[in-house]
């Protein structure tokens, strides 16, 4: 059996683990400002660096730059783009680009792009100002008798006064330990400045700062460049750092999504938001209606939440609506708002898998002696913790709740082996494997029907030190299918907890490596000891959904 | 037998309990509510309100906004149906029945999907708010069908038919009728009252063409040879009973590179000849980038809807207290000074009399100026009040006769003679 100080360090790295997680969602979550009403921005095309000391290349930054201006010019903005001129000058005009404060950019950023910026805007603000014409207004007097459109000039101030600008900065950019080594995790954020126009003249002042980091961990994992190439490489974390940048602008309250329910039924709910805001399938909205308390005053009050499984075509008819399932709460009304919580198609899960193992007896020898030997034959459960990475391929494939998925598994099981021609016994061992798959969730309310397949390979180590000196002695990888089939619990919008029936199609294997003092040798048998890890196992995992990439 | 005596006594208990009358508490269907604001004039006929409604669910805080909307274009307001404390007391009567669902809802012509606010209260309960399009017309419609409110034609017959004219505010010399030839903008504003007066069917006078008519008469009866009228002409000068004046103003400014307006007007409705002020009221357009037209309705039926419901609540005021008329009357030459005294005296007892009350204005040397409110049962015009006014001069002051210089809709002007 697993000793008690190992099941404590695991019981504590799982733990740990967990908390990591979940801290990673203990942002307060946006307060929601009413409808969201399209705002405009304007893009800086120029890497700001807060430090001095980072090294980038020029292909390096201009990659990044467009990295990030890819990913914040989201469907919710209408986007003001500035002539290359305009932009030229104000680098020119930050006299040093290093060390200087991003709150003090704003008196740049007034003397040369602001008027740029009005222009536009005024170019553009009657067309613009149609998205704020309510449905009173379209049939008001002015909108049926009149047959006008009955654009007022508070419309038209909201225009000239909903523009933002937005400038890239690097904080640090961290290497790997050996001299002039590429960049494996970059620090960094976006500056937003707001354009106002309210008085004679326009100006632009410094609201926030949201930051973020790239790192190659995903990438890694999902082989995504090879290592010998470094542009492969730093356009994977370039890309990584963009899109958590845009994760942390859809969490800004003037930027995220929201709006009330039109309609309700059952457990669908349809509102009015689609392809012309950037919604996606899968996407979770929390559900809030407004209260009020005993002081009279009025706040919001959050119900449940919905995931997004039809999203409309407002740009080809305004009037189309986004359906949503429910999937916590319940007796949601019309009127009632949702608000978008943005989270990645990411989902790491925490598992304990039950594996079945069965050990045939047998024995190696080497140096004439016995040197391994399963006595007897034993079917013995393996408790192996796993930890996997699920991604949604809902953009990629249009199909809601699909999942590529990703698990790596440490665990130890109970057997009885002899060693040294029965000189000592040990009665643990350890498993180890790796699977890759795909896997479809079914949801009905907050429960799902999951199943999956995956493919991978186990195989058992046995470690021992016998006279001070190592001995390992480990199984052949295995590989073949497992097949999953089971139940999923949401218990919040981040959270889900599932248990699965699992079976797996495994050769077995007498095929072993004998290690002593990490060096193999060759051994002998005319029955090595089989290892078959087939059968019906099950798992119960938790599985948070991340809120930006790694 | 006591056992049946028993069973008797259970049977019957049960009887009478099974045929006591159940007393069914109904709900009010009165607005819970109250709470709605004007929005716009949407036309002639029609209201856009917001209106709060509280419920248990969504369903029953709809219907409370509904009757809250209503509610608010009965009595809401500063200028809503039930104007007077008679047609508020008959109201109470019929109002179980009147803001019956089935009923409220055939005055609702447009109602919003979305909800502008939803709160879930204290209590539990919920309060939603929507705008709504509440045709007004309708409502009175079936209130002076139901006996609740008179109609405007009968009122205004009953007063005496008065006619409306509505032109521009003129400074000095300036004549109304050339500023409507001249500015567009001030003839689209004339119209816009104008389609609210024939929408209400008031009677309304065309001012050129009136003049034209005018003109037409004098040529004909110098043609005719007919003696020239000149307190006649001079008559004709005062044009209506009524008139509705209006001042209009356009605000330009730039949002931008687009020039957005805004059109501030002012109206105001008095009796030409006892100069009696009937209502006055200002309304505003939205700043909005469109045409000087659209503005100027906004703006217009912000305000004339108002003075409208002014007027017909003056009205209801005359037949309660009387119909207004101006009494002027000039002492003839030769009056000694205990003469003018008897006279004056003699006058104010007979137009006490005659009356339902009466003003003194000035009593001058030779000229007496009164207010009088006659009960129109009486005398429906001033030619009628002044026949009894000088059938009373001739059995009172037989010395003295009452001559007419002229009688112009509500204006007597009067001179008293010796015989």
């Amino acid at each position: 059996m697993v000793g008690p100080g190992v099941k404590r360090k695991v019981a504590i790295f799982f733990v740990s683990l967990s908390l990591s997680i979940m801290a990673l969602h203990n942002q307060s979550f946006p307060q929601v400002q009413g409808k969201y009403e399209r705002k405009s921005i304007s893009y800086i095309n120029t890497l700001f660096f807060t430090h001095s000391g980072i090294r980038l290349s020029r292909q390096q930054q201009a990659y990044l730059l467009d990295a990030i201006k890819k990913r914040i010019e989201m469907e919710r903005f209408d986007c003001n783009p500035l002539p290359d001129k305009v932009i030229r000058e104000f680098p020119k005009e930050c006299k040093t680009r290093t060390g200087a404060s991003l709150t003090e950019l704003d008196e740049i950023l007034n003397r040369t792009v602001a008027k740029e910026i009005v222009h536009i805007l005024d170019i553009n603000k009657e067309m613009r100002a149609k998205e704020f014409l309510t449905e009173a207004d379209r049939n008001s007097f002015v909108g049926t008798k009149a047959k006008d459109l009955g654009i007022t000039a508070e419309d038209l101030e909201k225009i000239m006064n909903s523009a933002y600008i937005f400038v890239p900065f690097l904080d640090s950019c961290v290497t790997a330990k050996k001299r002039g080594a590429d960049p494996i995790k970059l620090y960094g954020g976006i500056a937003w400045y707001r354009l106002s126009t309210q008085r004679e003249e326009s100006s632009i002042t410094f609201i926030d700062t949201v930051k973020a980091q790239g790192s190659l961990v995903m990438a890694s994992i999902f082989r995504l460049y090879s290592p010998s190439d470094k542009t492969a490489q730093f356009r994977q974390l370039a890309d990584c750092l963009a899109k958590n940048l845009q994760f942390a602008t859809r969490r800004i309250s003037e930027f995220s999504l929201a709006v009330t329910l039109r309609r309700v039924d059952g457990g669908t709910v349809w509102f009015g938001l689609g392809e012309k805001e950037g919604v996606n399938k899968d996407d979770k909205y929390y559900v809030m209606e407004l209260v009020e308390d005993t002081s009279g005053n009025i706040h919001e009050k959050r119900l449940g939440f919905v995931r997004v499984i039809k999203v409309g075509d407002n740009q080809a008819n305004p009037k189309a609506m986004t359906k949503a399932k429910v999937v916590h709460g319940s007796q949601f009304e019309k009127g009632m708002f949702v608000s978008e919580h943005a989270l990645t198609p990411l989902e790491i899960c925490l598992k304990v898998n039950v594996i079945p193992v069965a050990l045939k007896q047998g024995w190696l020898d080497y140096n004439s002696i016995k040197y391994f030997e399963v006595p007897t034959d034993r079917t013995a459960d393996a408790y192996v913790g796993g930890l996997s990475i699920h991604y949604n391929l809902v953009k990629a494939l249009n199909l809601s709740q699909t999942y590529v998925t990703f698990e790596i598994q440490m665990g130890a099981m109970r057997l009885k082996a002899n060693l040294w021609d029965q000189q000592y016994q040990t009665d643990i061992g350890g498993i180890i494997g790796m699977h890759g798959g795909v896997m479809k969730k079914f949801y009905c309310g907050p429960l799902a029907i999951v199943n999956g397949v995956k493919f991978g390979g186990h195989s058992l180590l046995v470690t021992e030190k016998v006279e001070e000196i190592n001995h390992k002695f480990e199984s052949r990888v295995v590989t073949g299918f497992t097949f999953d089939l089971g139940v999923e619990l949401a218990l919040s919008i981040n959270v889900n907890l599932g248990g699965l029936a699992t079976y797996r199609l495994f050769d077995p294997t007498s095929s072993w490596t004998l290690k002593i003092k990490d060096k193999e040798k060759a051994w002998y048998s005319d029955k090595p000891p089989e290892v078959d890890f087939s059968g019906l196992g099950y798992n119960i995992y938790l599985s948070f959904s991340l809120p930006r990439f790694f | 037998m006591k056992s049946k005596y028993a069973l008797f006594l259970l049977l019957g208990t049960v009887l009478l309990g099974g045929c006591q009358k159940r007393v069914i508490t109904q709900r009010s269907n009165l607005p819970t509510s109250h709470e709605a604001t004007l929005l716009e004039v949407y036309s002639s006929a029609e209201l856009m309100i917001t209106a709060s409604g509280i419920g248990v669910d969504e369903e029953a805080a709809v219907l409370d906004a509904r009757r809250s909307a209503v509610h608010f274009v009965l009595a809401g307001g500063t200028d809503h149906l039930l104007q007077t404390l008679k047609e508020r007391e008959k109201f109470k009567l019929i109002e179980q029945e009147f803001f019956e669902r089935k009923n409220i809802t055939r005055f609702i012509s447009w109602e919003g999907e979305e909800y502008l606010r939803r709160i879930r209260l204290t209590t539990g309960k919920l309060k939603i708010e929507k705008e709504f399009r509440v045709n007004k017309e309708l409502m009175k419609q079936q209130l002076i069908s139901q006996g609740i409110l008179p109609t405007e034609p009968a009122l205004a017959e009953s007063l005496g038919l008065p006619f409306i004219m509505v032109l521009p505010k003129t400074m000095g010399d300036e004549s109304p009728i050339e500023l409507l030839k001249q500015d567009r903008n001030l003839e689209k504003a004339a119209q816009v009252i104008e389609s609210f007066l024939t929408a209400r069917r008031y009677d309304v006078l065309v001012p050129e063409q009136k003049v034209k008519m005018d003109d037409m008469v004098a040529l004909t009866q110098s043609l005719k040879g007919v003696k020239q009228d000149d307190p006649y002409l001079i008559a004709l000068l005062v044009g209506s009973d009524i008139y509705i004046t209006y001042t209009l103003d356009i605000e330009h400014r730039y949002v931008g590179s687009s020039e957005v307006k805004k059109a501030l007007v002012g109206v105001r409705a008095f009796e030409t000849t006892t100069s009696r002020l009937l209502g006055t009221e200002t309304g505003y357009s939205s700043e909005r980038l469109t045409s000087d037209a659209v503005i100027i309705e906004e703006a217009i039926s912000d305000a004339v809807d108002n003075v409208l419901s002014r007027i017909t609540a003056y009205w209801k005021d005359d037949l309660a207290r009387g119909i207004q008329l101006k009494i002027i009357m000039n002492i003839g030459r030769g009056f000694s000074e205990q003469e003018r005294y008897l006279v004056t005296s003699q006058t104010v007892e007979i137009l006490k009399g005659l009356s339902n009350r009466l003003k003194e204005n000035i009593l001058g040397e030779r000229t007496l100026d009164f207010l009088v409110w006659v009960d129109p049962n009486e005398a429906m015009s001033a030619s009628e009040f002044f026949r009894s006014l000088r059938r009373e001069y001739s059995l009172r002051l037989r010395t003295y006769k009452l001559k007419d210089l002229l009688i112009n809709r509500k204006l007597l002007l009067l001179e008293i003679e010796k015989i």
